[in-house]
């Protein structure tokens, strides 16, 4: 068992490590792993023993346990090329933004639309970061996009060792020349990336769980790069250096949403109906409206499938829902990484509890691949909220800058 | 103020009533736990149905009658509860049923954990039932001691039964009256054996209250 860059409970070693390990204490006026106070419990070893009941899902954390780590330089990372890659002048631009970046340990955020191929971006500074014995992190708050993700660059680096880490996943404590992993996952790693990627940086929970921050933080080693990814950062990311593309790969421009401001039941079903060929998003503010929506488009005679955060057969649906033409309710958890070619979008109720970056990340779903450019938004309401105006504002003035 | 089972964000009602108390679960998760009401289903394990239950019946027939009082019935949010309590080993979620456990009227002279075997205990390094007693208004006595070390929870109903009693007692507990205390009562054989080796030690007369009845 390798443990080097890694920070674990001492029970959970299994096979035996021929090296001199380094121990301390798992608990002490806080979480050592992951920051927070500890909360008193009893236990074998007497009556002062304290546990976190923060980080319980990774295991239990005593007083009386031990994180243990090797304190061993890690294995120089393979270095590796990326496939032929035809980026636009655009692209090249972020990408050599990011190369420079990358050579000056620095910082930075990367505002650029949805669709405008953010992975690809990526490829150029992954290649010069493993060529100049580094190793990669590819971080995000959602584990849909790990997956994602991870079949793009297994594609890309033929050579490199690449990890996916994300609950449930069989690689756990793996470390590769490119690591791809939920935030999460992190809290197992110590100093160990030199460069590192944040995916979606405003997603829930990493937005608003400081946590999380930490986690990436203590993962990362001294010296690190950090490149931020966003199609909505927030005013607090935008204070870093920051690239801004405001134009999709393809050159189209982004579908600006319509309004439907009031609006029936019978909108909605003439609006499936106008759009029969394709497959169709519907965004519900709430979870327990899923299942209204679904009872009255049965009673319609329109079939629909469900998904939802909770929801055990989530991947399953998500991947069916990519081959037909049918009809999807979902809640907010589709409102990022995902790709469906010729995808059109409602957000019903669209004045209630929808944040302005979670509208402009759903109008974004729409006209992503080249065969597919445009496509029909719609927020229906039956009133009006400032983060509908926002974000049409927003993709509005994304558009202008774009193509001036 | 964070709900303890579920993580979420909630606001506590305060009313005169409940000042004092320290509120811990989310309005959500607390309709989750359904209380089992006290004259409704079986008369000696609480099982929501016929006024007696076959098992129970069966026990009768055997002449050990053993009443069991369950506070709550093991469903859904109360799998969730137990999950992070016993095997996650989140032991201050306990405190949720503390109301609860510090009404339960304690007549008898002693409250009786079921033991964990040593092995068990020394993975774990807490005995879920005992936390549970030592939350109720009583006195609390580590009577029983358990030998062997089979897992509880992956056995068949009919591999409990057909099972040797794991239990003795270790200390004298002649004409006491006693209360035996559990998390789940599932098939109701660990009661039921601690109780008869209590018996042929010679205690009085015996109860059981558990946290949960599964249906």
């Amino acid at each position: 068992m390798d443990l080097r860059g890694r920070l674990i409970p001492d029970y959970r070693i299994d096979t035996p490590v021929d090296a001199p390990l380094e121990y301390r204490p798992a608990v002490t006026w806080r979480c050592e792993r992951c920051g927070k106070l500890p909360t008193r419990g009893p236990c074998m070893c007497g009556k002062r023993c304290y546990y976190c009941r923060h980080c319980l899902i990774f295991g239990k954390l005593r007083t009386c346990d031990r994180l243990v780590t090797d304190p061993r330089p890690l294995d120089p990372v393979r270095p590796d090329y990326h496939t032929e890659l035809n980026l636009t002048s655009d692209q090249q631009w972020i990408a050599d933004a990011i190369i420079r970046t990358i050579d000056q340990q620095a910082k930075l955020l990367v505002h650029a639309v949805c669709g405008a191929g953010k992975t690809p971006m990526l490829f150029p500074g992954i290649e010069r970061a493993l060529c100049t014995n580094r190793r990669v992190l590819i971080t995000t708050p959602r584990a849909d996009v790990v997956r994602e993700l991870t079949g793009h660059l297994t594609q890309a680096f033929q050579q490199a060792t690449i990890v996916s880490l994300f609950g449930g996943s069989a690689e756990r404590l793996g470390l590769g020349d490119i690591t791809i992993s939920t935030t999460h996952q992190l809290i197992h790693y110590r100093a160990c990336f030199d460069v590192v990627f944040i995916d979606e940086v405003d997603a829930f929970p990493y937005r608003t769980d400081r946590t999380l921050h930490r986690y990436v933080r203590q993962a990362t080693a001294p010296g690190a790069s950090l490149i931020l990814l966003s199609a909505t950062p927030s005013l607090r990311d935008q204070r870093l250096p920051t690239v801004r593309l405001m134009r999709r790969y393809h050159g189209f421009p982004l579908p600006i949403p319509r309004l439907q401001i009031p609006y029936t039941k019978q909108d909605i079903v003439d609006w499936l109906r106008t759009h029969a060929t394709q497959p169709r998003l519907l965004f519900v503010p709430q979870v327990a409206a899923l299942e209204t929506w679904q009872t009255f488009l049965h009673q319609q005679g329109i079939g629909c499938e469900t998904v939802h955060a909770a929801d055990p057969d989530r991947v399953t649906k998500v991947a069916r829902f990519r081959q037909t033409t049918g009809i999807l309710l979902t809640t907010t958890i589709l409102e990022r990484g995902v790709t469906l070619a010729g995808v059109q979008v409602a957000v019903l109720d669209a004045d209630q509890s929808f944040s302005s970056a979670a509208l402009i990340q759903i109008s974004g779903r729409v006209g992503r691949s080249a065969d597919f450019p445009e496509g029909d938004v719609v927020f229906f309401a039956n009133d009006r909220s400032d983060a509908m105006y926002e974000a049409i504002d927003h993709i509005k003035r994304a558009n202008r800058e774009g193509f001036r | 103020m964070n709900c303890h089972l579920c993580g979420q964000d909630f606001l506590p009602v305060w009313t005169l009533s409940n000042v004092w108390t320290r509120q811990t679960l989310c309005p959500t998760c607390k309709i989750e736990f359904v209380k089992r009401g006290e004259c409704e289903g079986c008369e000696d394990c609480g099982k929501p149905g016929p006024p007696l239950c076959p098992d129970c019946q069966n026990w009768r027939n055997q002449g050990r009658r053993l009443v069991t009082h369950p506070l709550f019935l093991y469903q859904t949010q109360a799998k969730a509860f137990m999950k992070r309590y016993k095997f996650l080993g989140d032991t201050a979620l306990l405190d949720v049923f503390k109301t609860e456990l510090k009404k339960v009227k304690v007549k008898q002279d002693w409250i009786v954990p079921i033991p964990l075997s040593p092995e068990r205990l020394g993975e774990r390094r807490f005995n879920q039932a005992e936390l549970i007693a030592r939350m109720m208004r009583g006195r609390v006595r580590l009577v029983l001691e358990r030998t062997d070390g089979v897992a509880f929870s992956h056995q068949t109903r009919h591999e409990r039964l057909e099972r040797d009693n794991p239990y003795h007692v270790i200390q004298p507990v002649t004409g006491k009256t006693i209360l035996l205390v559990d998390d789940v009562y599932t098939t109701g054989i660990t009661l039921h054996q601690a109780a008869s080796r209590l018996y042929e030690a010679g205690a009085k007369e015996i109860s059981a209250v558990t946290l949960f009845r599964s249906v």
